[in-house]
């Protein structure tokens, strides 16, 4: 039953249910219609012939002792007398038999209905089926009053009559209440759609907001239509979906405000940076004729304000790709030669081997591409170890891998190689990057619709895979 | 599920499609005719009908038979009434009666018979032993008499013979 509910949609159960109690209340009314019309039909039919038959029988005089002809003459004047009804009159006297047809004695009449009427003096009936036809018995027994009370005279008649009137009047209440139910069927069928559209619209309007909601239209309402539980259904739907809106537009909001937060905060420390970038330089230069102690400090302040100043620039270059401030000024290129000069301008080249194929070219932002492409070595030169290969192939996308020989990524720490500040390793605290290289490379290929992937050569070292599309964006 | 088809199924069952046979229904008075002669005309002798065992019917001879003789030669008597009525009784069926399987348990023979009305009922006496009779020829006996004298069967009659007395007795027809 469940795995037959299951299968079949709410629409066919619904219909299904409404046909059934439909066909159920059809054939019980019908059944009980058909049984109280058909015993309706057969005891007047009773009643009547049981009348008429006493009343044909009181009508005749006869002489005691009865003879044979007499006997007869009262079968025939019986049968006639009976009119439409077609009985056939059988009588006995004493042990002389006679009927209204050629045959003295019928098959129909049961001998309990003989011994009832001849040893009682009242009349009796009995409803006989033979060969499939039902036939009417009575059985009337002659009783004659000479002022001292009725007594039997011994004559006693039977009739025996067809029921097929009856029998076709009956059967027709079959056909008509067989005629009748199929109609109250069909009829059933027109509720059956419409209380199956009452309860399928709002569940189809429901099932295609969830769906609406599923894939992040938050403002997706439903319409309450009345005032059922479907309604409350869809009420609640809206409520759930509204806190839902508001739940997502605060986070959004905070989000929004941490980013700018950052921002901001970036962008403040840019100009007293600037600052102190120029002091430095200007103490690096005589840092030779100070004290070692002091060289060695004003040293440091230098190294150190310079990475605080990349670090500034890329926390700025991350908020613009938060912002979704950040353009990609395409421009179609050789890619082995913008990788050159990228290392050359890193001063790289002595350091990575290259495999360059000549003719590759793409559209893509340069400056986003060079970004990457040192990002990535230089990842490899600081956490990897050297021979470093930068490889280049093009075809349908544009290819590049940046090998290293070191000991490779830690497979726990494989999955957040690119989450912005992770460490991959712990005890190590300081490093010389921001710790947003590999983040801001991800950012510059994610903007050409392109992806990185970062992974484990079987031989040893870490691989940085670029993929990029080539063609015009 | 189940067991809604099998209600259903059972509701059809038990109505049925149709007419069913019935057994024997009793249904109301009987049929009272008219016999012949009318009126008050004719005697009733009761003679047993051989189909049923022991069961009386009645018999109207017509009024002019009623003039009988009994005896022999010159002894002979005319007569009427009560004693006509058993003289025709103990005479038997006649031939159409006997036709219709009717017979007489009484002895054949013209016994004398007298009949008088007293306050306890009809009183027959017969020159016959009536001990002996069978109980349909006591029946016989008895309304024919209570019948003839009284022109009610339902009299009490004692009927006296040599060698006893039988009733007071009722006729049950």
């Amino acid at each position: 039953m469940k795995l037959f509910a299951a299968r079949l949609g709410l629409r066919t159960r619904l219909i299904a249910a409404f046909l059934f109690v439909a066909a159920v209340s059809a054939a019980t009314t019908a059944a009980l219609t058909y049984r109280e019309a058909r015993s309706a039909i057969l005891q007047q039919a009773q009643d009547s012939a049981v009348v008429q038959f006493r009343d044909r029988v009181g009508a005749q005089a006869v002489s005691l002792p009865i003879d044979s002809e007499q006997l007869r003459r009262v079968c025939l004047q019986l049968a006639r007398a009976g009119g439409g009804r077609g009985w056939t009159v059988f009588a006995e006297y004493g042990k002389l038999r006679a009927s209204s047809s050629d045959r003295s004695s019928s098959g129909v009449i049961t001998a309990g209905l003989r011994a009832a009427t001849r040893d009682n003096t009242h009349g009796s009936f009995q409803r006989v089926v033979q060969d499939g036809r039902p036939w009417l018995t009575v059985g009337m027994p002659a009783l004659f009053d000479r002022g001292d009370g009725r007594q039997p005279t011994g004559l006693v008649l039977y009739a025996v009559m067809p029921l097929s009137t009856e029998e076709a009047n009956v059967d027709a209440m079959v056909t008509a209440a067989r005629d009748g139910a199929l109609p109250a069927l069909l009829a059933a069928l027109v509720p059956a759609l419409l209380a199956a559209r009452s309860v399928l619209r709002p569940v189809r309007d429901l099932r295609r907001a969830a769906a609406g909601i599923g894939r992040g239209e938050l403002h997706t309402r439903i319409t309450v239509r009345g005032n059922d539980e479907l309604a409350d259904l869809a009420w609640t739907f809206n409520e759930s979906s509204t806190k839902l809106q508001e739940s997502v537009e605060e986070l959004r909001r905070a989000e929004e405000r941490a980013r700018r937060f950052a921002s901001d905060v970036s962008h403040e420390l840019r100009t007293p940076l600037a600052g102190m970038l120029a002091v430095t330089e200007v103490l690096d230069e005589d840092a030779g004729e100070l004290r070692p102690d002091t060289a060695a400090a004003v040293r440091l302040i230098s190294a150190e304000t310079g990475k605080l100043a990349t670090l500034v620039e890329d926390l700025m270059e991350i908020s613009r790709f938060d912002a979704r401030a950040a353009d990609l000024h395409l421009d179609e290129v050789d890619v082995a030669e913008t990788v050159r000069k990228t290392l050359q301008g890193r001063r790289w080249e002595g350091r990575v081997a290259t495999e360059l194929p000549d003719g590759v070219r793409a559209v893509l932002d340069p400056r986003r591409f060079d970004v990457v492409v040192a990002n990535l070595v230089g990842n490899a030169l600081r956490h990897g170890a050297e021979p470093v290969t930068v490889r280049v192939s093009g075809g349908d996308r544009l290819v590049l891998e940046v090998e290293d020989s070191g000991p490779g990524i830690d497979d726990a720490v494989l999955p957040h190689i690119f989450d912005r500040f992770y460490k991959a390793d712990a005890a190590r605290t300081r490093s010389a990057g921001s710790g947003l290289g590999l983040a801001i490379a991800q950012e510059n290929v994610r903007l050409h619709g392109g992806t990185v992937r970062a992974a484990n050569r079987p031989v040893g070292g870490a691989v940085f895979t670029v993929e990029l599309p080539t063609g015009e964006r | 599920m189940r067991g809604r088809y099998a209600l259903l199924s059972v509701l059809l069952l038990a109505t049925g499609c149709g007419i069913r046979p019935t057994g024997v229904v009793e249904a109301g008075e009987p049929a009272t005719v008219e016999v012949a002669p009318a009126g008050q005309l004719g005697t009733l002798l009761y003679f047993v009908s051989s189909s049923t065992a022991s069961r009386l019917l009645p018999v109207i001879r017509p009024a002019d038979t009623e003039v009988y003789a009994v005896g022999s030669g010159s002894e002979t008597e005319r007569l009427k009434g009560t004693p006509a009525a058993l003289a025709l009784l103990f005479g038997g069926p006649s031939r159409s009666e006997r036709d219709a399987g009717l017979r007489s348990e009484l002895p054949s023979g013209r016994p004398k018979a007298s009949v008088e009305l007293n306050p306890q009922g009809v009183k027959v006496t017969l020159d016959i032993p009536v001990t002996g009779l069978s109980r349909a020829a006591r029946q016989q006996l008895i309304c024919t008499a209570a019948r003839a004298r009284t022109a009610d069967r339902t009299e009490t009659v004692t009927v006296s013979g040599t060698d006893g007395v039988i009733g007071p007795d009722h006729c049950t027809v």
